[in-house]
């Protein structure tokens, strides 16, 4: 009202009032609960799944930092063996650094050393059984294959026989 | 929702034992043994290819007659042979083109020798050596060890060459 003089409603307002009737009519209260019983069952059927899954998984071989391993189709699955690295700069064992590659390849006394003592050690820790001289080389895709074959030669002229390439399942 | 304790007594002299369980720290648990699961998980599957070297009186077994060697010439260049018995049955020189990779030929050339050995009917155990060169890298020639591999030779073994 302005000075007592009654306002003629006009068209927005009356499609004001009109929505805010309508609103008090369908006004609802609504309360909503969330399920979480749902939630948990499905957390703990995933939690029972990677359990499962990773102990189903064989014996898992660490992957030196800085390597490229080559892919391969036909992979076996890794044993329980020692580990030799040759990386494009050292050759290590068990992730302890032998020494540089071409100095060990002109000098092998110090990665012979410790070939002997991991033999020896595993002679003495299975005194039933003979010396299968299984040994994992994991190297880079990149480095020479004659390189990588001088250091296969090293390992079995210490009695490793057995050289399990590390390789990456999957396409050539 | 879910996450109240016992229910307030009634009015009467009766005591309400309904009661929920607090699922919220239920669910902490839950996820945090996910995450740490999801985490420590090992997402690259690393396998290996068993080399059996042969050294001494080993080599001198007749436990596989026959026997395919690999050269490594060069990259995409290889030259292959059969042998049985200690004799040559067949060598040829395997090169890579644009057309076709050394690899797929290698991989023809042993198909080959499979189908040879079906024909004999004979249960025979294949051997094969790889020589490598310094030219070729590691990686071309697990491949090429993969592929013998692939074709049923049960005795792998790499030539330790310096050059």
């Amino acid at each position: 009202m302005i000075q007592n003089v009654p306002l003629k409603p006009t068209l927005f307002t009356k499609r004001l009032l009109a929505q805010k009737h309508r609103q008090g009519r369908t006004k609802r209260v609504i309360v909503a609960g969330l399920m979480l019983t749902s939630m948990v069952d499905m957390f703990s059927l995933l939690v029972i799944f990677l359990l499962q899954s990773f102990s189903n998984s064989p014996e898992v071989m660490a992957l030196s930092n800085g390597i490229v391993l080559p892919a391969a189709v036909s992979a076996s699955a890794p044993i329980d063996a020692p580990l030799l690295t040759i990386t494009e700069k050292e050759i290590l064992v068990d992730h302890q650094a032998v020494g540089e590659i071409q100095a060990v390849l002109e000098k092998p006394e110090s990665l012979v050393k410790k070939l002997v003592d991991m033999k020896t050690t595993w002679e003495t820790t299975h005194k039933d059984q003979t010396f299968k001289g299984d040994v994992h080389l994991q190297a880079d895709q990149k480095l020479s294959s004659s390189l990588v074959s001088q250091v296969i030669g090293i390992l079995n002229s210490q009695g490793y026989g057995t050289v399990h390439l590390a390789v990456v399942n999957g396409a050539r | 929702m879910a996450g109240a304790g016992p229910q307030a007594p009634g009015s009467g002299r009766r005591r309400s034992l309904e009661g929920e369980i607090n699922l919220v720290p239920f669910i902490d648990l839950l996820s945090m043994c996910i995450c740490f699961l999801l985490m420590t998980a090992i997402w690259i599957e690393v396998g290996s290819i068993q080399l059996h070297q042969l050294f001494g009186t080993e080599g001198m077994d007749n436990s596989h007659p026959v026997e395919v060697e690999v050269r490594l010439l060069g990259s995409n260049d290889y030259q292959v042979s059969l042998e049985q018995q200690g004799k040559v049955i067949s060598a040829m020189q395997i090169k890579g083109d644009a057309q076709i990779d050394a690899k797929a030929r290698v991989s023809q050339f042993m198909a080959q020798v499979q189908s040879l050995m079906l024909q004999n009917d004979a249960q025979v155990q294949v051997s094969a050596r790889v020589i490598p060169n310094a030219a070729v890298p590691y990686g071309e020639m697990v491949s090429i060890l993969d592929i013998l591999r692939g074709y049923g030779v049960s005795a792998l073994a790499v030539v330790p060459v310096r050059n």
